[in-house]
């Protein structure tokens, strides 16, 4: 048993380069001659570079221009004086030293993991709080409002929060589990509660993205398909595997597009509440490259960690993304 | 299948009860960290510490905002924070609504590949675009300014804008430009004065996504500025918290101002939220 998707559905879960495939042929449908017709679609075309261009050459300047530089800084040794030695071409010696420091695979490994299991946790719960506030009724649309408060909240401001929550002594989460006839434990000091509490936190700031999306994509969701199902004697779970999460698709698309370039690049809790601590058990990528550029004042090795950075990012998103269409092509 | 329907009612009950518990703690839990922030700038310091906590000021007091308002750098922070986050948003309006008007309505024959293009800078890490920065800022003077902070937020505020931009500008109906052409405006007339009056809407959810990217930018922020002259809010707060530890009354205060001109922006337009965070889940 296999629901079909509403060809719509499938339209819209393409990742967001690919969004827009219908091309406004507005002057080929006109029943203008031919030579019109050309120098028209001409002419949209001359609008369509004018009007594109300032905002393709600011990000050049601003994003493409530093990348590059960044790639060839890599490939230089450098000095942090303003007036200090020439640097010179020293090929891929900063990325040796990087990919031998015990350090960055540390980072990476600790980045991979928290993007996987954060993403799955970040799916579940959001799934479970969307499933529980689907139906429209006044409490729960009043709990909608409640979910969506963290969207407001800077991530320093929720790290701040979280980080005092959750400290020993003077923090609510403690004096909870103590009402429970449970002592709580130093948080920030044990590696893997420390993790807990980075997860707990970021979590807390991409739920409501997380459930404002799959909401939408929800109540996009016939309800007759459902009453159809049960009535044919499919159980609850039955038809959350076999209809809601199918059709759910193209929104878990989403979030998994948007959220897992944020779960990457996570830095601001990280800074906040452990510091990479403690230890390195909380010490991710970004984290990591901060304090390398900033703190060791390593700059070439600095641009060969973004480099790879970017590469580990790229990857990965890559081989998702090919998974996905993979999935896709099968249905 | 009849034993299923007959066991329904209680079934029902009881798994509208689970929801129910399920949806209490969750708002619960959504709630606590930002009534903890607001308590606390509330609390004297005693209360702060102590044990065992509370969560409600027993007696609050304004003395933690008096002495944010008061102090020379956090108005430092919050007015670096406006200069940044209006600076990239104004720009990043300014080359994006046009940007999205012509990759959503005039194609050309790299605007798929260069659109694209654009969305992925959206999945760059920023900490990776610091070094460059930093490097060409030291050089031109730029460190420590919010202006020069406004234009390393370009990378991240204007991608999102044109991305959600497109979105919306893909769905304007056709007639509506066939009317703007008919009346003879060229494309930058209509843009101007049919798009965008039309779009204002979108528009300002659009606005509303740069400007809060920009308001709440920590990493970048962080390593261009080192001092006051400098430093947005999220790098004096989360600073702050690392140095000295024991200032939670006046950060929570602190907190609380840099918090509420989102705040109050964001339940002006609850709405326009929650479409511009789904656009494009819901397609189709």
């Amino acid at each position: 048993m296999r629901a079909d998707h509403p060809a719509g559905a499938v339209a819209a879960a393409g990742p967001a380069p690919v969004r827009g495939q219908r091309a406004p042929t507005v002057a080929g449908d006109r029943p203008h001659g031919r030579t019109r017709g050309r120098t028209i679609a001409g002419r949209r075309r001359l609008t369509g570079i004018m009007m594109t261009a300032p905002a393709l050459v600011a990000l050049a300047a601003t994003a493409l221009f530093p990348l590059l530089w960044t790639v060839s800084l890599s490939l230089q040794s450098f000095s942090v004086a303003v007036g200090g030695p020439e640097p010179g071409f020293v090929g891929l010696a900063n990325y040796g030293r990087v990919l031998a420091n015990p350090a960055f695979w540390t980072a990476l490994g600790q980045t991979l993991a928290y993007v996987v299991v954060t993403l799955v946790v970040e799916l579940a719960v959001g799934l479970a709080v969307a499933l529980a506030l689907a139906k429209e009724t006044a409490g729960r649309k009043a709990l909608r409002v409640v979910v969506a408060l963290p969207l407001m909240i800077a991530p320093v401001v929720a790290a701040m929060a979280w980080k005092f929550l959750f400290s020993p002594g003077y923090g609510l989460v403690n004096e909870g589990l103590a009402r429970l006839g449970i002592e709580g434990p130093a948080w920030l000091a044990d590696p893997w509660l420390a993790r807990a509490t980075i997860l707990v936190t970021n979590a807390w700031i991409a739920l409501p993205f997380v459930i404002l999306v799959l909401l939408a994509g929800l109540a996009n969701i016939p309800g007759e398909l459902n009453e159809a199902a049960r009535v044919d004697g499919a159980g609850h779970w039955r038809r959350l595997w076999h209809i809601t999460l199918p059709l759910l698709r193209p929104a878990i698309l989403i979030i998994l597009v948007i959220r897992l370039a944020d779960a990457f690049r996570v830095f601001d809790a990280v800074y906040v509440i452990t510091g990479g601590g403690p230890g390195d058990a909380t010490e991710v990528l970004s984290t990591f490259l901060y304090r390398q550029m900033f703190t060791s004042a390593d700059f070439a090795g600095g641009a060969a960690t973004s480099v790879l950075f970017v590469v580990v990012i790229a990857l990965t998103a890559g081989a998702v993304f090919a998974v996905l269409r993979q999935r896709e092509d099968r249905r | 299948m009849n034993r299923t329907q007959s066991r329904h009612p209680v079934r029902t009950l009881s798994r509208a009860t689970a929801f129910g518990v399920l949806a209490v703690v969750a708002a619960f839990l959504f709630v606590v960290p930002v009534v903890w922030v607001v308590a606390t700038s509330l609390k004297p310091d005693g209360e702060i510490f102590a044990i065992p906590p509370t969560l409600l000021p027993k007696e609050p007091t304004l003395a933690h905002f008096v002495s944010v308002l008061g102090d020379e750098s956090i108005l430092r922070f919050f007015r670096n924070s406006l200069v940044a986050a209006g600076l990239a948003t104004g720009v990043s309006l300014l080359l994006g609504v046009p940007a999205a008007f012509g990759f959503a309505r005039f194609r050309y024959r790299a605007s798929g590949l260069l659109l694209g293009a654009v969305l992925v800078t959206r999945m760059f890490p920023p900490v990776a675009l610091a070094l460059p920065f930093f490097l060409q800022f030291r050089q031109l003077g730029l460190l420590d300014s919010p202006v020069g902070l406004a234009v390393a937020y370009l990378p991240v505020v204007l991608p999102l804008v044109i991305w959600m931009l497109e979105g919306f500008f893909r769905e304007l109906p056709e007639e509506v430009l066939e009317a703007a052409r008919l009346d003879g405006m060229g494309s930058l007339g209509s843009l101007l004065r049919i798009v965008v009056p039309i779009s204002r809407p979108s528009i300002a959810v659009a606005t509303m996504f740069g400007f809060l990217a920009a308001w709440n930018e920590f990493v970048i922020a962080l390593s261009l500025t080192r001092t006051p002259a400098g430093q947005t809010m999220p790098v004096g707060i989360g600073g702050y918290i690392t140095q000295f530890q024991t200032l939670w009354g006046d950060m929570t205060a602190a907190s609380v101002l840099y918090l509420a001109p989102v705040l109050v922006i964001t339940a002006l337009a609850q709405r326009g939220i929650i479409s511009g965070l789904t656009a494009g889940a819901t397609k189709g």
